[in-house]
Formats: C-alpha cells, sequence, structure tokens
C-alpha cells in the first residue's frame, strides 16, 4: 500500500468512526440534522453521476426524489407491514419514472436536456398535486406509520432518532460504496468520455444514448432511495418534493462542493445545511445568503470548495516535488 | 359561446405578457448565450417597483415609465458585474450564476416588502369593465390586450430599421462576425441585457394591476417563459410571439375544458415539442 | 486486389445546396488512397456520410461487401471502420492513458462492467501502452491531455482510432495546422501503420506535398463531384486538375 491509499483508507476510518460516535455526543436535533444531511448528500451524489460524470444537468431529478418518497408514503400509510420493502417498492418505482424519463431524454443536450427534464419533473408535480384521491393533492401524505425494522431475530424501532440516524448511515455508506465504484468501473470511463466529448465517443463505437440513459436510471435509483428516506423521515410526502425548486438543491449542493470530485456532493450538502441552520438562527430569509455565496462561487471556484482545495493540493505537491528535483 | 370568447381574450391578453417577458429572455440568449434563470425575478422586480412608485406618487403612468428604467439598470448591474466573467464557459454556469441572482432577488424582495401581497390598482382611464355581449371584461385587460401588439410592432421596427437593432440581430447569428466589423461587443451585451431586463420590467409593471404582487411571482413565470421561448426556438423572435400566444390560450381553454390537467398541459407541450422539433417550432434547424 | 470500400452515386443535400452530387468510387484494400480537393469540395461532408455522422440523401455505401448506408456512427465505428477529425477530436480533461482505455473498453465491449476498476484491467492496460508505445507517447501516459503539445494531441487521436482496430481508417486533413517536422513524423507514422498493420487508409488533404508523398491512388473532388482518379502521376498531369486549383470555375 502506498502513502496516499494509507492515508486515504485512514482518512475513511476516521470518517467511519466518526459517523458511529457522534449520535452519543450530540444532541437530538444535531442527530436529525446530520440524518438530513446525509439523505439530501445521498440525493446530491445520485445527481452528480449524471451532471459530474455523465455532463448532463438535470433540472427535474427531484421527481424521482418525490416518487419514492410518494410510494413509500402511500404504502406506510396504508399499514404495509415492512419497511425495509417498502423502501425498495419505492426506490424501484423512481428506477421505473427514470426509465421512462430518461428514454426521452437522453437524446438531448445541454440547456436542452435541462429544459426538458425541468418540464418532465414538473409534471410529476402536476400529477401529485392534483390526483388527490391518491397523493392527497397539496396536503400530501401524512401520518405515516412505521412497521419496526426486523433483521433476523432483531427488531429495531425505527422511531427514535437515534436508530434512524443509523439506519440512514447504513444506506449513506451502501451509495458511497457503489457509486465510487460505478465511477471507478471501465463503464464510469466511458461516461466520463461521453462527458468529455460526445461525437469523439460515438465514432468510438458508444452508444452514447444507451450509456447516457444507464446512467440516468442509476441517478435515478439512488435519488429514490433518497426520496423514501426522507418520507420516512419527515413522516410525509408533500407535492414540494417534485417542485423544480427541489430539483435545484442537488445542484447547488454539487456546486457548492465540487462537481468533477466524488465528494464533492456531500460536502456541498454539509456546507448547504451549515450556511441554512446557522443563518436561520437570526432570519427565515436564508436563500438570500445561499445566492450571494453561489455566485461568487460559480465565478471564482467554479470547481466549487472541496474541487478547489485538492487542486490547490496537488499544485502544492507538484511544486514541492519540482522544488526536491 | 360568449365563454369561449371571454377564455380567448384571457388567453391572448395572458400570451402578450408573456410575450413581453419571453422576448427579452430570447434576446437575451440569441446574443450573449445566456439562458437568463433570473428573468422571471426581474419581472417580479418590476412589479414590485411599479407598486411601491403607485404608493408614493400614486401616478400609474409615471410607474410604468420608471419601473422598468429601474430594473434595467439592475440589468445593467448583474450583466457587466457578475455574467461577465462566465462567458465562454460551460452553458451550465451560467445558468447556475442566474440561478443564484434569482435566490438573492426573491428573498431581497422578502426582506424588502414582506411575504404578502400586494395590490395596484389600474389607473382611474382603465378602471372598470366594459360589456361585450353576453359578458363583461376588465377594461385592463383589454388594454394590455391592444398594447401587446404595438410593443410587438415597435420592437420589430426597432430590430429592422435602427442601428442597434441590426447590431444586435447581425451578432445574435454570428457573435464573432460582430465582433470583426467593430461592434464593441462588451458595450453590445450589456446594452442587450438591459434592454431584455427592461421588457421584463415593462412586463412587471403591467402585470402590477393585473395580478396579486408575491415573492413567489416569478419563480412561476420563469417557468412559463422558458415554455415559450424553448417551443417557439430559442432566440427567434416570431417564435416566442407564437409560443407566448399558444401557452396563453392553453392555460385560458385548459381552465374551462379540462381543469385538472391544465397544469400538466405546458408541460407536455414543452416535451412533445422538444421531442419532435428539439430546437423549437420557427427553427429552421432539424 | 479486392475492394475494402464501394460508395455508389453518393448524394448529400443541405436543402437547395448540393454538397456532394453522385460521388461513385472505390478504395482497394492496403491500397493507400487520398481524396483531395479545393476548399469546399465536399470532402468533409463525404467522410461525415462514410463514417455515419448524417445519412446520405442517396447512394449505398459498401464496407467490405456489406451495407452501411445510414447507420448510425457508434455502429459503423463497430463494423471497422475508424476516423480522425480535421480539428482535434480527444477526451482533453483525461489523461493518455485514459483517452486510448476508453476506446479500447468500448471495442472490448467492457462497458457494462459496472464495479470492476478499469485501471485493475492488466491486459487492457497492456493494450493501451502496446499502442502508445509504437505512437512514441508512453511517458506521457499519465499526463493530462491539456497538457500535451499540438501535435501530440493529434498522435492521441490516432491511438484513439487504433484501438478500434478498425479495416479501414479514415484521416481528415491529419498534418492540419502542424508544423512541418510533426507534419513529418505523421507521414512517417501513416506509412509504418500502412506497412505494420492490415489498416487501409483513406485520407483527405489539403497539403499536396503530403498527398502525393503517401497515396498510391488519388481522387480529385471538385463542387461536389468527381473530377478525377488516378495515379499521383496521372493526377499532377491532368489539366482539369490543376485549373480546379487555380481556382478557375471549371464546369465539369
Amino acid at each position: 500500500m502506498n502513502g496516499s491509499a494509507r492515508k486515504k483508507a485512514l482518512l475513511a476510518f476516521a470518517a467511519l468512526v466518526l459517523l458511529g460516535v457522534l449520535p452519543f455526543v450530540v444532541g437530538t436535533y444535531s442527530i436529525m440534522l446530520i440524518t438530513e444531511i446525509m439523505i439530501m448528500g445521498i440525493f446530491a451524489l445520485s445527481f452528480n453521476l449524471l451532471f459530474g460524470y455523465t455532463g448532463l444537468l438535470s433540472f427535474g431529478h427531484a421527481a424521482f426524489f418525490g416518487v419514492s418518497g410518494y410510494v413509500t408514503a402511500f404504502l406506510l400509510i396504508h399499514d404495509f407491514p415492512s419497511l425495509l420493502l417498502a423502501l425498495l417498492l419505492g426506490t424501484l418505482a423512481a428506477a421505473l419514472a427514470a426509465i421512462v424519463v430518461g428514454y426521452f431524454s437522453v437524446r438531448l443536450d445541454e440547456i436542452y436536456f435541462a429544459i426538458l427534464t425541468l418540464g418532465f419533473g414538473m409534471m410529476f408535480y402536476t400529477l401529485v398535486h392534483q390526483w388527490r384521491s391518491v397523493t392527497g393533492g397539496s396536503d400530501g401524505l401524512t401520518g405515516l406509520v412505521l412497521p419496526s425494522l426486523g433483521i433476523g431475530k432483531l427488531s429495531i424501532d425505527v422511531s427514535s432518532p437515534k436508530s434512524f440516524y443509523f439506519i440512514v448511515a447504513v444506506f449513506f455508506i451502501i451509495t458511497i460504496l457503489v457509486l465510487l465504484r460505478i465511477v471507478r468501473s471501465s463503464f464510469g470511463l466511458i461516461l466520463m468520455s461521453i462527458r468529455e466529448n460526445k461525437e469523439r465517443a460515438a465514432f468510438t463505437g458508444i452508444n452514447i444514448r444507451a450509456y447516457r440513459l444507464a446512467s440516468f436510471v442509476i441517478s435515478g435509483f439512488f435519488a429514490g432511495v433518497a426520496g423514501g428516506l426522507f418520507a420516512v423521515f419527515d413522516r410525509m410526502a408533500s407535492p414540494s418534493m417534485l417542485h423544480w425548486t427541489a430539483s435545484a438543491e442537488p445542484v447547488l449542493m454539487t456546486v457548492l462542493g465540487g462537481a468533477h470530485v466524488f465528494f464533492g456532493p456531500v460536502i456541498g450538502a454539509i456546507l448547504f445545511f451549515f450556511i441554512e441552520h446557522v443563518i436561520t438562527k437570526f432570519t427565515d430569509i436564508w436563500m438570500i445568503f445561499l445566492g450571494a455565496i453561489l455566485i461568487p462561487l460559480v465565478i471564482f471556484f467554479p470547481d466549487g470548495v472541496l474541487g478547489t482545495l485538492m487542486t490547490r493540493r496537488k499544485k502544492m505537491r507538484e511544486a514541492r516535488r519540482e522544488g526536491e528535483e | 359561446m360568449s365563454l369561449f370568447f371571454m377564455n380567448f381574450l384571457n388567453g391572448i391578453s395572458l400570451g402578450m405578457l408573456l410575450f413581453l417577458i419571453s422576448i427579452g429572455l430570447t434576446i437575451i440568449f440569441g446574443v450573449l448565450g445566456v439562458l437568463n434563470f433570473a428573468h422571471g425575478s426581474l419581472y417580479m422586480l418590476g412589479a414590485y417597483f411599479c407598486f411601491q412608485i403607485v404608493s408614493l406618487s400614486h401616478n400609474f403612468w409615471g410607474a410604468l415609465i420608471l419601473a422598468p428604467v429601474v430594473v434595467a439598470l439592475v440589468g445593467g448591474v448583474i450583466e457587466s458585474m457578475l455574467l461577465r466573467p462566465v462567458y465562454g464557459r460551460d452553458v451550465s454556469f451560467q445558468l447556475l450564476l442566474t440561478f443564484g441572482v434569482l435566490l438573492v432577488l426573491d428573498d431581497a424582495v422578502r426582506l424588502i416588502w414582506g411575504s404578502g401581497y400586494h395590490i395596484v390598482d389600474p389607473p382611474p382611464l382603465l378602471n372598470g369593465v366594459v360589456h361585450l355581449g353576453g359578458f363583461t371584461y376588465p377594461v385592463y385587460s383589454l388594454f394590455i390586450l391592444f398594447l401587446g401588439p404595438f410593443i410587438g410592432l415597435g420592437l420589430w421596427a426597432f430590430f429592422r430599421f435602427t442601428l442597434w437593432g441590426k447590431k444586435i440581430r447581425a451578432s445574435s447569428m454570428d457573435r464573432e462576425m460582430a465582433a470583426g466589423i467593430g461592434i464593441n461587443v462588451n458595450h453590445l451585451f450589456t446594452g442587450v441585457f438591459m434592454f431584455g431586463t427592461w421588457l421584463a420590467g415593462v412586463g412587471g409593471a403591467l402585470a402590477a394591476p393585473l395580478r396579486a404582487i408575491g415573492p413567489s411571482m416569478g419563480e412561476k413565470i420563469i417557468i412559463e417563459s422558458f415554455i415559450v421561448v424553448v417551443i417557439g426556438g430559442l432566440g427567434s423572435f416570431p417564435g416566442a410571439f407564437l409560443g407566448a400566444m399558444i401557452l396563453g390560450l392553453i392555460n385560458a381553454y385548459g381552465a374551462q375544458y379540462l381543469p385538472k390537467a391544465t397544469m400538466a398541459l405546458p408541460y407536455i407541450l414543452l416535451a412533445i415539442i422538444l421531442l419532435t422539433k428539439p430546437r423549437g417550432l420557427l427553427s429552421k434547424e432539424t | 486486389m479486392s475492394a475494402i470500400l464501394e460508395v455508389k452515386e453518393l448524394t448529400k443535400n443541405f436543402g437547395k445546396f448540393q454538397a456532394v452530387a453522385g460521388v461513385t468510387l472505390t478504395v482497394e484494400r492496403k491500397e493507400l488512397t487520398s481524396l483531395i480537393g479545393p476548399n469546399g469540395a465536399g470532402k468533409t461532408t463525404f467522410y461525415n456520410m462514410l463514417s455515419g455522422k448524417f445519412p446520405p440523401t442517396s447512394g449505398r455505401i459498401i464496407f467490405e461487401g456489406r451495407d452501411i448506408t445510414g447507420l448510425p456512427s457508434h455502429k459503423i465505428a463497430r463494423i471497422g471502420i475508424g476516423r480522425s477529425f480535421q480539428i482535434t477530436n480527444i477526451f482533453s480533461q483525461m489523461t493518455v492513458m485514459q483517452n486510448i482505455l476508453s476506446a479500447l473498453i468500448a471495442h472490448h465491449k467492457k462497458g457494462t462492467s459496472f464495479f470492476s476498476p478499469y485501471w485493475k484491467d492488466a491486459g487492457l492496460v497492456a493494450e493501451a501502452e502496446k499502442i502508445l508505445d509504437s505512437l512514441g507517447l508512453l511517458s506521457f501516459a499519465h499526463v493530462p491531455t491539456t497538457q500535451l503539445s499540438y501535435g501530440d494531441k493529434r498522435l492521441v487521436e490516432i491511438g484513439i482510432v487504433l484501438a478500434n482496430y478498425p479495416r479501414l481508417i479514415l484521416l481528415d486533413e491529419p498534418t492540419a495546422g502542424m508544423t512541418p517536422e510533426e507534419t513529418e513524423r505523421m507521414i512517417a507514422l501513416i506509412h509504418r501503420l500502412a506497412e505494420e498493420t492490415d489498416t487501409t487508409f483513406f485520407l483527405t488533404e489539403h497539403d499536396m506535398k503530403v498527398v502525393f508523398s503517401v497515396s498510391q491512388k488519388i481522387y480529385v473532388l471538385h463542387q461536389g463531384r468527381l473530377l478525377a482518379e488516378g495515379t499521383p502521376e496521372e493526377i499532377r498531369e491532368n489539366t482539369q486538375v490543376q485549373e480546379a486549383y487555380l481556382g478557375g470555375s471549371v464546369s465539369a
């Protein structure tokens, strides 16, 4: 194992320990805040497979987040016996929606892709808004009944913030491991080559639409994981989960943290909630600050906070190496 | 029958407003290559400025002249200070930057005027209703209806016959060529952005007596005007007109015939057009 | 000798403008063939149809006896036709190695392995190293392509094309924008690859020196039509060709 790999392993280990210890150190409010950050982190990571790695800016990703949230909530309202199965069905519904939306959307590029996904997202929004008998209309679905989580003989009561924290943490870690593996695979390299140069990729024998669709569906799937967890976390599903302004949130987080670094969206999610948390102590009007942070970030640090830090470090290391030679 | 006719008028007058907003959006895209996410917020700003001026001076006509000018100044600041550094980068950066501007403007409005709704009365001249066959119709809506074509014609003449109009059209066709024949691109971009935001401001000020003024009015209209410019063809002048009329009529008749689906109709239309004519109805590319 | 590529009456209209008008030609296997013509003659349009960037208005394209007319570009690439572009066309934010690897992954249909890290595929990496070595790029393997010189970027593009192991390679002005030294290097490389591999080269070129030094057979395109064909000597002597290049409007 070389130095950098050992450093990375140590860092991962430290992060795991931190995740495990935190809920025993901080209060309930913080536990819930971190839970929400992890859920939104999953959402932002899923979005970035499409944006950062495939080069497609989706402005309708809340559709998959919301579809999963609604399916999960719908099942749990109707006394569905298994939490995990409800989450799974919600996530599969999101993936199914992503297959349909993706099938059409991946034909387009850039702004047109962004607008079309936005349009599809809003179609889902109007659907849950209007289909009162199933979705509860603008009130959404409330009053989720959480069955206890049975794993083997072990039964966990998920309604306590601490145990739900750990469930979300497990999903968070699984999402990271799976997506990390995907972006570093042969498939991931092909996605990146499509991002870099669609035309060259096509003339190399790559079926652009098929790969984009695969990326879109995987991305929708994990957005679904986040959406289901969010509905459980909030004990409700509401139309605002699918509104285009909700689609903007993973975009903001990703840009805050950095789209070309794997963990950028997670850092972005932490910053996003940190900014919200600090500012809402003084005033409800916090988006103005988010905007005021976003604008200089886009102008001066297009790689995001984590991305910029990483390039700085790399440059310093290179400079040091050159100095030694 | 009279309901049908009334909805026709409603659709056209809504279309005229959408046209004013979309035309600015499409001109900015055509020349600068930027899809301005903050355009709806600038429209909203026009409405708020109008409200503010009217409540201070009780002069609607003065507000109608002044409010858009102030909006255009805000636009000038946005273009020259914020947008200029990100030209030439990926389009998503420009979209995100203007999205940041949207967040700032929307909350700034909340900070200054609060989260509640405000109302502006139409000027006395245009207050009241007229009887048209079987129904009554607000005079102010008719005013918008008739004003729209005049503004459209005025813009057409501006682009057709004035030097600035020709410069703008030339640059929207070929930016490099424009620089080559000695057009100061920086000035042109600022000018075009201000012009586009001025139009948004005019739309906002005109809409002020028509709609409740609230902090979410930009959020709604920006999506509608995105749809207008995309179905018409991004950067296309007649496209914006066609798109605005279609969307206005869809909204009006949808409410009459398909009340449940009316919210979804614009999005369905958007998807169908993007998938069959990806560059919009009035584009020559296939 | 047998034909690897047969083009019959190929035509492309853009609205009323006829960019390519009924061109019929044959490329023999292993015969270095060039397509030349003044600017706007329709060479790139012709190439774009061969490689599937857009379908022809009419006419047929037969590759190794198989009709490939109108197939999308990724299918044509799979069948065995590779191409380079007039303006360098590579994966810019990736390393040289990643550029070659992604083409290899596409070629070996390994793009569907979602979970195995590509750099751990020793066979694939060895193959990429071999290609880079043959281009003299091995020492740059882990350098991002943005840091390469112009000539080296063009070589990376050739490497991407080679990694697909095509039987026919279309080179669209391979020496455009190159310094004289880089041009020499490119000519030598084309000669070497033509000898060492089974690949047939079909190129367009602006630089007549390059054309006459590498080609065994030349086709001349003018205003979308085939003006002449023959060996370099024949083309050099052809008065029609001379007129076309001097800018006189030749009515064919």
